[in-house]
């Protein structure tokens, strides 16, 4: 086999030159056209902005209590029933639903707030009869670990009378911080109502506005 | 052109080629360093304190009937 003449030899080596430069601009030409973000260009280090936008958000997640029907038992003068299981005897509160647990309010947005409530009746609006006996009240609790920095003093100490608009318990402030961490942003609403055996038939219902400020 | 070319011409020409190459890939290289994964520089939160959200509206509902008609007993 006779050796490769020169001619041979540099006629490869001018493919090779241009198979070199071709490759190159190939794979130059093939970075420019990947335009992957944040491929920067004139510096050495890149840097992205990202703004999170806060957002104020309530639900109630159980938005009704219903005590169902019944009525006031023979020889009791009034039902008193709450939404934590309690009442005064079936005896007393026939029919009457038990199994109630309250209003559920969940932060659902990613900021803290503050939680207001606001009942549109009293307890003589809402249940009527003899006035020193019917009662409608509250009591806030926690419904996962604390979720609320201080829970509204009126009413997280014991059931007390709900507050209604244009009345002098206006103020319902019921948790001053309500966290926006999945696992602690629920807060509960009980509700304790004394019917007295002299309230007027009928159904009765009441709204309870729940209001959220961003903090 | 029936004449070889020469040695030297032959050495030039591989002396490019590897030239070529080398300066080739450091410059691919170089631009495959440019390309930087994405990385959060700032972050900055817009805060609105003081906005109020659409109220939500729960119910309370209870209905009271009247007890049953009681029996007074007497006569029939």
């Amino acid at each position: 086999m006779n050796e490769l003449s020169n001619r041979t030899l540099a006629l490869l080596l001018v493919f090779a030159i241009v198979f070199s430069l071709g490759g190159t601009l190939l794979a130059l030409g093939k970075m420019g056209k990947l335009r992957i973000t944040g491929m920067v260009t004139n510096v050495t280090e890149g840097n992205v902005n990202a703004t999170v936008t806060s957002r104020v958000a309530l639900n109630l997640t159980v938005a009704s209590v219903d005590f169902g029907t019944g009525y006031v038992g023979m020889g009791c003068n009034n039902c008193t029933i709450d939404t934590q299981g309690g009442s005064n005897g079936a005896g007393c509160c026939v029919g009457f639903s038990t199994s109630q647990v309250g209003l559920v309010i969940e932060n659902t947005g990613n900021t803290y707030i503050q939680v207001d409530a606001n009942f549109t009746k009293n307890a003589s609006q809402f249940i009527g009869g003899d006035l020193t006996r019917a009662n409608f009240s509250i009591l806030i609790v926690d419904n996962e670990t604390q979720s609320c920095l201080t829970l509204g003093s009126t009413w997280s100490g014991g059931y007390a009378p709900v507050p209604t608009y244009n009345s002098g318990e206006s103020a319902g402030l019921i948790c001053d911080v309500l966290s926006p961490d999945q696992a602690n942003d629920t807060i509960r609403v009980h509700v304790n109502i004394t019917i007295p055996d002299n309230a007027p038939a009928g159904s009765k219902n009441t709204s309870v506005i729940i209001t959220g400020t961003g903090l | 052109m029936d004449e070889d070319i020469s040695k030297s011409t032959v050495i030039v020409l591989l002396i490019l080629t590897i030239m070529i190459s080398v300066v080739g890939t450091l410059v691919v290289l170089e631009e495959a360093q440019r390309i930087r994964p994405l990385s959060l520089g700032n972050q900055e939160m817009q805060s609105f304190a003081g906005e109020t959200v659409n109220p939500e509206l729960g119910m309370i509902k209870v209905n009271l009937q009247r007890p049953p008609a009681e029996f007074k007993g007497g006569t029939e």
